[in-house]
């Protein structure tokens, strides 16, 4: 598949395990965690937001495995070494080229670094003063938990001891309230059943439940998350109905060449969606936004070349014509370059631009640093794979 | 009089009170049937008499609003209803049969029926001195009655005791006083004189109490009906017209500046007068706001050292030209008679079109302009004192071998519309203006005895003040502007357009509203989207494309126009000055942070587009009502087409859309950041309150430019133009903002220019720690200024002519804006550096600030890292630089940022917008 071509339906595998904090994606989505799962790169570039969480998630994750604690000197070396091969990813990804460097395309770059020295520090502390001698495994920085069938497994950022019992936690480098102005602090429900459901892989893995539950932003107060012993079991034990499902149909689907099926566990609904970068590779997306595209969906767009007009600085107004007969322009689109399906674009193609910014009114779609233009190729059906290893967490 | 709702009130001044026209006998019945004493019916029935005068229950003329029956009380205003309910209560009486009383009582028997005043059946009760009056405790309302006990304002009960009497209220007020003492009435004439006065001279004669019939008139003068005791004047009063011993002088504004006050104030007190009175009265703004609190320095200020430019080669080299001309044209055989009608007042050379056909007049004056010797002698005479660097030999050069080229442009330049030479060489800045404006507009406004009067305003203000829909007051009427029209001049002994076509220049233009990007074409262009940023055509904003015209002339309907009111409100439509996009590519500025694209002839619109809703209408024949006045090839408004305030008028063509423009072709200089420095924020389109602020630092960068530059050129800074800001994308995708700068002279000075070749020096001196003393930079940033100015006074950048920006501008901002435009290292305080003349104490001033905003709205402080901030219910709001990124938090708002909870949301304010209004910035974070 050339940069800027997609064939619409990517293959999928059965997965063997699930991470808690993909379980709520799984609900979404099933056909996204198969894909995620089969390693299917991304059709969509990632959020810088999002890059930068995870550079966040892998410094802290240094600075807990780090034997005696990481000094600030050595974090702060990690921090910009790890940046450097980020950049280096993006720069060499035609999806995410815009991204680089991800100082200047993610805002809250430098906020985030300064956060993520202050979390460093704190743990450091906490392993300078006895944090080592805590017993291992269940005490620490990634501790390792599972389900007692080996479906549901994963890695709590941090678990320490109080009077109570252990107390487990969960650094957050992004929104942590579901609404951050509402004077009831309510962590967003993912996260909350994430923490759940550790807490029960927790208990069944070292036969202790925790006493609490808390997720931890990089600046501020750490938000409590209430739980019952039997709901967060109820959490895992639906986990693995839904894994061993799942797997079923999958392999039921694969044996049978229904390649068609796959595309039934795809949920299209805006709010999944949006936040999914399989989208252009989805039929059940892009029929539900064909049928019916209204201000919720992402800022996507599909159809017909109807118009190219060439404007200054190598840039290119497109106008697409929907099959409902409305069309768009989308102006100023980078062409050289940036989007490699707009070289040679002829009128009658088809073509699908998503992430325009704007409203996709008249006048104000645009390009973004995350819009991308794929020249669509339909294929007959999915490709069958070996099952993959577990999903990430 | 008798129902002003004010302290001007009949019943207010304490002189008396209309009454309702009933008898006792009438009223006693009503009384009766609601249970209240008749004194208080009484009473009440008078309170709601008071309270219809101050709704405007009566007719007017001409009636303004439309005035309604009421034909029950749920139909009539809440106040006058809960008058009534209220005095039920106050009384303790039955509301239904009180309102059904009254109601009969003032609508019925009283005769205003439908709560409509009938003046014929209102009563005047004339107070005395020594009757009672009843003071609204709230608002301190009088009453001569006691209203049922409720004020008719406020509906506040009333004292059962009366406080004071009506004499009282005469002392305290003026009219009441002048009534009661029967003062002597005084006559006051009032009249105009302004430089639109018909005949200047009868005007003045008659104020000077000078009455001659000259015959000129209208009708027969009369010494008690003709002299004038009031002129009312405009800035024509202000030199050069002996007006006489003047008593007294009252400015309506505060004058620009200290010498234009002293020549309006000082009309008065001459001649041996003892004593004159000079009242200024100081209008809502900030220039009269600035002197009314410091009028020492309208009175007294130094004077402004007087300047002449002595180093720029295009002034001597014009006065040259002029005199060159005179001699050559002189020799060629044109005389006066050979100019157009009315004559050219730029000098004697001839028509156009005469010398386009007259191929000997051509070739004497280029013999003369390359041979004759008095050119050496004229050019050494005006460069005598040796204290020009300009060689006289310079100047005979251009003269001789390239004048005859200039004149060739200028008479084939289709944007140049004078009849005469000289006008032409004029506009085409080949001949000197000396300050005369020559792209003259009329508006006529009446036609009397084949004579067309009108009022003139140079181009540049005539798109506006004249443009279709806009009003002029003269000689106490209003006309409204209708349309377009050549000027009239007399054919066949009738007046008659003096062109076929009203509209002397069309273009298109196309202009983005998104990134401001401006074409001009000859022809409609087929461009379908803007071909900068390609936002579509159509839209809001959009990418628009438009007709461009100047017209000949301006017109109204012909008529005697309107009566003006006292208080009406004058309409004049917006316009705005908009640069030509051009091609030119900015080029870096060696050593400094800048681009800049000089383009020698650009072109500069000031334009009116009617807010963007274009003026529409045609070509055709317009009348009056009557059928006089009837002329052909008119352009009138579709708003005044046969309407009662317009003309009868047949078309002749289609409908069409257009903008009225000032067109100038000038120098004209772009300067734009290079690049974007790490944590600063330069989009003026920026989301959100900031983009004020960052607008306001670039028009102030652009004054202190403008400013210095007319110190190093020794000019006056309105010599160069701030034309306007656009938005740009620099070459690595950030938006800036794009400053452009323009001669003011038509076809350039020079001055942008020498801005041009000089920026990178011109930056530095502006940005140096160390100015010239003396220097307008070196007081900007003196002590003395920096403790006292925390945005913008008259001793830097204010000034009268800029007044509309004197709420923008800043000139700390736009000394921070210019650091920019210097260096991409500057990091305005973000570093936590703030030595600089403009950021000193800014953290101290932020925080003085965030503690004078929490006085004001409920709130927390809270100190983030080193930032101040405060919480506003659980946002956390972190007071920050109006330069500063707050999308990207870099340094010391980086680590404000971090410090905060990452809970709760996060807003920053800008010190710009809490200081200059703080309920704003309040409301933006809720």
């Amino acid at each position: 598949m050339k940069p800027g071509e997609i064939i619409v339906a990517l293959p999928v595998r059965p997965l063997l395990r699930i991470a808690p904090s993909r379980f709520v994606n799984l609900r979404a989505c099933a056909l996204r965690e198969l894909w995620l799962g089969a390693a299917q790169p991304p059709l969509l570039p990632r959020s810088p937001a999002s890059i930068l969480g995870t550079l966040a998630h892998a410094v802290l994750a240094y600075a807990s495995n780090a034997s005696s604690g990481a000094e600030p000197i050595a974090i702060s070396s990690r921090w910009d070494e790890m940046a450097v091969k980020t950049d280096s990813i993006l720069a060499g990804s035609w999806l995410e080229r815009s991204l680089h460097p991800l100082s200047r395309s993610a805002s809250l770059y430098e906020v985030v670094r300064l956060r993520v020295f202050q979390q460093a520090a704190m743990i450091h502390r906490n392993t300078k003063t006895g944090g080592s001698s805590l017993p291992r495994p269940q005490f620490g920085f990634e501790v390792k938990v599972c389900s007692r069938d080996g479906l549901i497994s994963g890695r709590v950022d941090w678990v320490y001891p109080s009077r109570e019992g252990p107390v487990i936690a969960d650094f957050k480098s992004g929104h942590v309230l579901e609404d951050p102005s509402a004077t009831t602090l309510r962590v967003k429900p993912g996260h909350q059943v994430q923490l759940r459901m550790y807490a029960a892989l927790y208990a069944s893995t070292y036969g202790q439940w925790p006493a609490r539950l808390q997720v931890v932003p990089l600046a501020g107060k750490r938000v409590p998350v209430e739980f019952h012993r039997p709901a967060c079991e109820a959490l895992v034990t639906e986990a693995a109905r839904a894994l061993t499902s799942l797997n079923t149909e999958v392999k039921r689907f694969l044996a049978s060449g229904d390649f068609e099926a796959a595309q039934r566990l795809a949920n299209p609904h805006h709010t999944i969606c949006r936040v999914c970068l399989y989208r252009p590779g989805c039929p059940a997306y892009l029929r539900s936004l064909a049928r019916q595209p209204t201000d919720h969906w992402p800022n996507d767009l599909l159809g017909t070349v109807t118009h190219i007009l060439p404007i200054r600085r190598e840039r290119v107004n497109v106008t697409l014509a929907r099959d409902n007969g409305t069309s768009t322009t989308v102006r100023a689109l980078s062409s050289s370059g940036r989007h490699p399906a707009l070289s040679g674009l002829k009128t009658g193609e088809q073509l699908s631009i998503f992430n325009f910014v704007g409203r996709g009114t008249k006048s104000d779609a645009t390009e973004g640093p995350l819009t991308t233009v794929y020249r669509m190729t339909q294929c007959e059906g999915s490709q069958t794979q070996s099952p993959t290893n577990e999903s990430h967490d | 009089m008798l129902f002003s709702r004010l302290y001007f009130g009949f019943e207010s001044a304490g002189l008396g009170f209309a009454s309702i026209d009933l008898s006792p006998v009438t009223l006693r019945p009503h009384a009766q049937a609601c249970g209240a004493d008749e004194t208080i019916f009484f009473d009440i029935c008078n309170g709601t008499i008071r309270l219809l005068g101050d709704l405007y229950r009566y007719r007017q003329e001409p009636q303004d609003y439309p005035l309604d029956g009421w034909p029950d009380w749920n139909s009539a205003r809440a106040l006058l209803r809960n008058y009534v309910r209220q005095c039920a209560a106050r009384n303790v009486l039955d509301v239904g049969r009180l309102l059904a009383e009254v109601w009969q009582s003032v609508c019925g028997d009283g005769g205003h029926g439908t709560l409509i005043l009938n003046p014929r059946r209102l009563l005047v009760r004339i107070a005395l001195p020594g009757d009672p009056v009843w003071r609204c405790p709230s608002c301190r309302r009088p009453h001569l009655h006691r209203a049922g006990g409720v004020c008719t304002r406020c509906l506040t009960s009333l004292s059962p005791e009366s406080e004071g009497t009506c004499s009282d209220l005469h002392r305290q007020n003026y009219y009441a006083k002048e009534s009661v003492e029967l003062r002597v009435p005084m006559r006051l004439h009032c009249e105009e004189l302004t430089a639109q006065t018909d005949d200047q001279a009868e005007r003045q004669r008659h104020f000077r109490n000078v009455v001659v019939n000259l015959g000129t008139g209208p009708r027969p003068y009369y010494p008690q009906v003709d002299q004038i005791d009031i002129l009312s004047v405009t800035t024509t009063m202000e030199v050069g017209v002996d007006i006489g011993s003047l008593q007294s002088v009252m400015l309506a504004n505060m004058p620009p500046m200290r010498f234009n006050y002293q020549q309006r104030a000082g009309r008065a007190g001459r001649r041996g007068q003892a004593f004159a009175v000079v009242l200024t009265l100081c209008r809502g703004r900030s220039h009269d706001e600035f002197y009314f609190n410091f009028p020492e320095r309208i009175t007294g200020d130094r004077p402004p050292v007087p300047f002449l430019s002595l180093s720029r080669p295009e002034i001597p080299l014009r006065l040259l030209a002029k005199e060159c001309l005179r001699r050559a044209f002189r020799t060629a055989g044109v005389r006066w008679w050979d100019s157009p009608t009315p004559p050219d007042s730029h000098g004697e050379f001839g028509t156009v079109a005469d010398w386009l056909q007259d191929q000997q007049r051509q070739a004497t004056v280029e013999t003369w302009l390359q041979t004759a010797p008095d050119v050496s002698i004229v050019a050494r005479a005006l460069l005598t004192g040796g204290f020009s660097p300009i060689l006289p030999g310079q100047l005979e050069v251009r003269i001789r071998g390239d004048l005859k080229r200039r004149i060739d442009d200028c008479v084939r330049n289709p944007e140049l519309s004078g009849e005469g030479v000289a006008e032409r060489l004029a506009e085409g800045a080949v001949l000197p203006m000396f300050g005369m404006p020559s792209r003259v507009r009329y508006l006529f406004h009446g036609i009397r005895n084949r004579t067309a009067y009108g009022i003139d305003r140079d181009l540049d203000l005539a798109i506006t003040e004249f443009a279709p829909g806009s009003q002029k007051t003269k000689d106490k009427r209003i006309y409204t502007s209708i349309g377009f029209t050549a000027p009239y001049i007399v054919v066949a002994n009738r007046l008659a357009p003096a062109d076929p076509n009203p509209i002397a220049w069309r273009r298109w233009m196309s202009r983005c509203e998104r990134c401001h990007d401006t074409q001009v074409f000859d022809q409609r262009p087929t461009v379908m989207a803007c071909p900068e940023c390609g936002t579509p055509l159509g839209g809001s904003p959009g990418f628009r494309l438009f007709e461009i015209i100047v017209p000949l002339g301006f017109r109204t309907h012909l008529g005697p126009g309107d009566d003006a009111k006292e208080d009406v409100e004058i309409l004049v439509s917006g316009s705005g000055i908009v640069a030509q996009s051009d091609s030119t590519t900015p080029q870096a500025v060696v050593g400094t942070n800048a681009r800049l694209a000089f383009t020698p002839a650009g072109r500069v619109f000031r334009l009116n587009t009617r807010r963007g809703e274009l003026f529409r209408g045609t070509l055709g024949t317009a009348s009056l009502a009557n059928g006089r006045n009837r002329f052909e090839r008119q352009w009138i408004d579709e708003r005044y087409q046969n309407d009662p305030g317009g003309v009868q008028f047949t078309p002749a063509v289609a409908a069409e859309e257009l903008a009225i423009a000032a067109p100038k072709t000038t120098d004209v200089v772009r300067i734009s950041p290079q690049g974007v420095p790490l944590g600063l924020c330069v989009d003026p389109l920026v989301t959100g309150i900031q983009s004020a602020a960052l607008r306001a630092a670039y028009f102030s960068a652009a004054f202190i430019l403008r400013s210095v530059v007319a110190e190093r050129l020794d000019i006056d800074p309105e010599e160069i133009d701030i034309s306007n800001l656009r938005r740009i994308l620099t070459l690595s995708g950030d938006w800036v903002g794009e400053l452009v700068f323009s001669d003011h002279l038509a076809n350039g000075a020079g001055f942008t220019q020498w801005f041009a070749d000089n920026f990178a020096p011109v930056l530095s001196e502006v940005t140096s720690t160390t100015p010239p003393p003396g220097s307008f930079m070196a007081g900007l940033t003196a002590m003395p200024h920096r403790s006292r100015c925390d945005s913008s006074c008259y001793d830097c950048l204010r000034q009268y002519r800029n007044m509309t920006y004197h709420g923008l501008l800043d000139w700390r901002l736009g000394l921070a804006a210019l650091r920019v435009l210097l260096s991409s290292t500057t990091r305005c305080g973000i570093d936590g550096i703030f030595t600089l003349p403009e950021l000193e104490g800014w953290l101290a001033w932020a925080r003085s600030l965030r503690d004078a905003f929490m006085l004001s709205f409920s709130s927390t402080s809270r100190e983030f890292a080193t930032l101040p901030g405060c919480l506003v219910g659980r946002k956390q709001v972190i007071f920050v630089h109006p330069l500063w990124d707050c999308t990207r938090p870099s340094q010391l708002l980086a680590a404000a940022v971090a410090d905060a909870d990452q809970t709760a949301e996060i807003r920053f304010l800008d010190t710009f917008n809490v200081l200059r209004r703080p309920s704003f910035a309040y409301q933006a974070l809720t």
